[in-house]
C-alpha cells in the first residue's frame, strides 16, 4: 500500500492507492481513521468512518473484474472543516446505488454493507465509469462554533475536543440515568410480584412506568385464556380501547397480526416503515403509523400473553438497552400472571375440597344415628355420597307407642346449598309431633313453612312420609313428587304405593293427600330416592325400576330382615355400577313387618 | 480467540476485531466447537473494537446454526460503538444483548 499524504491549503488530504484483497481493505479504513483522528474528528466520527471505508474497500476488492483485479484501487480523503469527503475508485462491474438501501432478512449472512454506508453517511454518490467506477462519500463533521471558526488551529482542536467530551459526559449521564431508573424499575417490579394483586391492575401500573423508561407512546397487552384457545386485550393505553380477540387455533387466517405472529413464531415480531402493520392486521384501526413491536410471553413452555410496545413514527426504532427492558418486564408479568393463575386455581380446587367435605358432614350429620325400632317392626337404612354431595335425607321419628313416621326426601341441588337446605327441613321435620301421624297434612304444612325460602333459593324438596301405625297394621303415605315406595310380600311382585303431588316448594298452597294400604305379614317396605334407579353402569344403563322391584321381589321372597335386605340392595348396587364413579347419592329405607 | 464450554454453552471470548478477514474462521471454529452436544453461544464482545458487516454476518449464522439445535446466541457486553452497529441494522432484535 502507497501512503502519500498531502496537504492542500484549507483542506487536509490524503490519497491512498491499495490492491484488491481484504487485508489492505482493513488496513487502509484503519490509515483512514488514525488520518482522522490528526484533524480532530470525534471518536463517534473515527468509528464510522473506519466502518464505511472498510464496506466501500471490500466491496471493492470482492467484486473487482477479472481484469481489474490486478489493478490498484485508489482511495482519496478530503478533510474538510465542515464536512469529510472520501472517493473510492473501483475496477469492479459496477452497480445502480439504490436510492435507499434496504436491510436483508434477519437471517442472511450478507448484503448489509451498503446499508451501512447510507445510514452512517450524509451523502453517497456512485459514480460508473467506462473502467472504472468512483464511490463518493460524504459525512457533515459536528458544527464548531463562531468562536472557534476565527480561532485558531489549537483553540479549534480544543473547542472540538471539550464539545466531543460534553457529548461523551451527556451520553453517560443519560445511559446511567436510564440505567438507573430500569434497575430501580425492575427491583420495584420484582418485589411487587409477591403481593397479592388484580392482573389488569398491576400490569396497567406498570406498563406506565414501562412506556416512561422505554420512551414509548402506546402498549397493548394482550393475555392467552389458561386452554390457550384465545389472546383477549388485558390492558392497553390506546386510548380508542380495543377489544378484539385473536383465536390461536393453528389453522389460519390471521397471519397478518403481528400479535399472533409473535405468539405463533415464539420471536419479536417488530413494525416499522419498512414492515408497517398491515390493514388487515387488528391494531391496525388503531395505530397505523407507528414502529415497536409485539413480544410474546411464556411462562415455562405456556403462551400467557403478547405485549406490544410502540412508537408513535415510523422511525426511531427502541435500542437494545430498551428493548432488554421490554423483554425483562414482559417476562415479569408472565411470571406475575401464571402465579395469579395458580393461586386461583389452588384456591378453587381448596374451596371445592372443603365445601364437598363440610356437606359431607352436615348430610352425615343430618342421618339418625340409631333408627328408632318397635316390636314385630324392623327398620334400616342406608346412605352413600356421590362425589358431589347431593341433598338426600331420610330419617323415622317413633310416636308414643302407636307408631313410626318414616321419611325420605331429596333436596334438588348439590354441595353445601343442598346440605342446608336438608338441615332446614329436618327442624321442620322435628318441630311438629303432632302432625307425624298425619303425613298429608304434614306435607301441605311444611310447604307452607319452607315455601318462601325454597323459593327464594330457587330449590325444591321432593319427600315422602309413611306413618306405619303399629297396630293396626296400616300405612298412610303421602308423597311430593317422590318416586312410590315398593311394598313385597313373599310370594307376590313388589306394588308401587304412594301419589306424587307436587315437590315441596313450588306452589304455596298445595294440599297433600295420603293414601292408606294394609300392612300385610311378611311385608317389606322400600322407600328410596332417585340416586337407587338412577344408578348407572360403564355402558350408559340405569339400574331402573325393574330391576329394582325384581331385586325386591327377590328380597321378600327370603324373608331377609332389615340389615340383610339393605346390604344385598347396596351390595347389587354397587355390582352393577362396577367402576362408574356415582353421579348421585343413593339412600334407601326399608322397613320389614313380620 | 479463547472458547470454553459450560453446561450446554460455549463461551467465547478475547475477540478484538470482527472483519471480512477473520470471520470466516470466528464461525467455523465456533460451530466445529458447538458439535458436540452443545446449543447456547455467548459471545463476549467486551474486547471487540470493531465490527463490520462480515463480522455482522457471522453473527447471524451462528444465530442460525444455535436456532438449529434449538438453542441461541447471546452477545455480552458489546461496546457502545459495536452496539451502534447492531442497532443500526436491527440485529439488536434478534440477539439477546446482554449488558455488562
Amino acid at each position: 500500500m502507497v501512503t502519500p499524504q498531502i496537504n492542500l491549503v484549507g483542506t487536509r488530504f490524503l490519497s491512498l492507492t491499495f490492491a484488491c484483497d481484504l487485508r489492505e481493505s482493513r488496513e487502509v479504513s484503519r490509515c483512514v481513521r488514525q488520518f482522522l483522528a490528526e484533524a480532530q474528528l470525534p471518536e463517534s466520527d473515527l468509528h464510522a468512518w473506519e466502518l464505511m471505508v472498510t464496506e466501500a474497500a471490500n466491496n471493492a476488492a470482492d467484486y473487482a473484474t477479472e481484469a481489474g483485479r490486478g489493478l490498484p484501487n485508489r482511495l482519496e480523503v478530503f478533510c474538510r472543516d465542515d464536512e469529510v469527503e472520501i472517493r473510492l475508485t473501483d475496477h469492479t462491474a459496477g452497480f445502480e446505488m439504490p436510492e435507499r438501501a434496504l436491510l436483508p432478512p434477519v437471517d442472511r449472512e450478507k448484503g448489509r454493507g451498503l446499508f451501512l454506508i447510507q445510514s452512517l453517511a450524509s451523502g453517497v454518490e456512485y459514480l460508473r465509469g467506462r473502467k472504472e467506477n468512483c464511490m463518493v462519500i460524504r459525512r457533515q463533521r459536528p458544527v464548531l462554533t463562531v468562536s472557534a471558526l476565527s480561532a485558531t488551529a489549537s483553540t479549534v482542536a480544543m473547542e472540538r475536543r471539550l464539545l466531543e467530551d460534553e457529548q461523551t459526559l451527556q451520553a453517560m449521564t443519560e445511559e446511567l440515568a436510564s440505567c438507573y431508573e430500569s434497575l430501580s424499575a425492575v427491583f420495584r417490579f420484582s418485589s411487587a410480584l409477591n403481593r397479592f394483586q388484580q392482573t389488569e391492575e398491576f400490569a396497567a401500573t406498570w406498563m406506565r412506568e414501562l412506556l416512561m423508561i422505554v420512551e414509548a407512546d402506546w402498549y397493548l397487552l394482550q393475555v392467552a385464556d389458561p386452554e390457550g384457545r384465545e389472546l383477549h386485550v388485558a390492558v392497553t393505553s390506546l386510548p380508542a380501547d380495543p377489544d378484539y380477540v385473536l383465536s390461536l387455533s393453528p389453522a389460519p387466517p390471521a397471519a397478518e397480526s403481528v400479535e399472533l405472529r409473535a405468539a405463533r413464531t415464539r420471536q419479536d415480531v417488530w413494525f416499522d416503515a419498512a414492515s408497517p402493520l398491515l390493514p388487515g392486521d387488528p391494531l391496525f384501526p388503531f395505530i397505523q403509523h407507528s414502529n415497536g413491536l409485539a413480544h410474546p410471553i411464556f411462562a415455562e413452555e405456556s403462551l400467557i400473553g403478547v405485549l406490544s410496545v410502540g412508537r408513535l413514527s415510523t422511525d426511531a426504532s427502541f435500542k437494545a438497552g430498551q428493548v432488554n427492558v421490554i423483554q425483562t418486564f414482559a417476562d415479569f408479568l408472565g411470571v406475575q400472571i401464571s402465579n395469579a393463575r395458580f393461586r386461583t386455581e389452588h384456591l378453587k380446587a381448596q374451596l371445592m375440597t372443603r365445601e364437598l367435605e363440610i356437606a359431607s358432614s352436615l348430610q352425615r350429620s343430618l342421618l339418625p344415628e340409631r333408627l328408632p325400632q318397635m316390636p314385630g317392626l324392623e327398620v334400616a337404612g342406608y346412605y352413600q355420597s356421590a362425589r358431589l354431595v347431593g341433598g338426600d335425607f331420610y330419617d323415622a321419628i317413633a310416636t308414643n307407642g302407636h307408631g313410626l313416621l318414616l321419611v325420605m326426601a331429596d333436596v334438588m341441588g348439590k354441595g353445601v346449598p343442598a346440605a342446608m337446605v336438608a338441615t332446614i327441613f329436618r327442624s321442620h321435620l322435628h318441630a311438629r309431633p303432632d302432625l307425624v301421624e298425619r303425613p298429608g297434612e304434614f306435607l301441605t304444612w311444611l310447604n307452607h313453612s319452607l315455601f318462601p325460602d325454597l323459593d327464594r333459593m330457587e330449590m325444591f324438596i321432593t319427600a315422602q312420609l309413611v306413618f306405619v301405625d303399629a297396630a293396626a297394621r296400616r300405612i298412610r303415605v303421602a308423597g311430593a313428587g317422590h318416586c312410590p315406595l315398593l311394598m313385597a310380600t313373599t310370594g307376590s311382585t313388589p306394588v308401587e304405593v304412594g301419589n306424587t303431588g307436587f315437590p315441596l316448594g313450588i306452589m304455596r298452597d298445595a294440599v297433600f293427600s295420603e293414601e292408606v294400604s294394609d300392612l300385610r305379614p311378611a311385608t317389606r317396605l322400600l322407600l328410596f330416592t332417585d340416586g337407587v334407579t338412577d344408578t348407572a353402569n360403564s355402558n350408559r344403563e340405569h339400574f331402573g325400576l325393574d330391576r329394582l322391584k325384581e331385586r325386591w321381589r327377590l328380597i321378600a321372597d327370603r324373608r331377609q330382615n332389615a340389615s340383610q335386605a339393605v346390604q344385598d340392595l347396596a351390595s347389587v348396587l354397587q355390582t352393577f355400577q362396577g367402576k362408574e364413579p356415582a353421579t348421585d347419592d343413593q339412600t334407601f329405607l326399608v322397613l320389614v313387618n313380620e | 480467540m479463547n472458547i470454553q464450554s459450560q453446561g450446554n454453552a460455549l463461551i467465547v471470548s478475547g475477540v478484538t476485531e470482527l472483519n471480512a478477514t477473520n470471520a470466516g474462521s470466528f464461525r467455523d471454529q465456533i460451530r466445529a466447537a458447538l458439535a458436540d452436544g452443545r446449543n447456547n453461544i455467548d459471545i463476549d464482545l467486551s474486547r471487540v473494537q470493531f465490527v463490520d458487516s462480515a463480522g455482522l454476518g457471522a453473527l447471524v449464522a451462528l444465530r442460525k446454526t444455535a436456532a438449529e439445535r434449538n438453542g441461541k446466541v447471546r452477545l455480552i457486553n458489546p461496546a457502545a460503538h459495536v452496539q451502534q452497529v447492531l442497532e443500526l441494522t436491527r440485529l439488536h432484535r434478534v440477539f439477546e444483548i446482554v449488558p455488562g
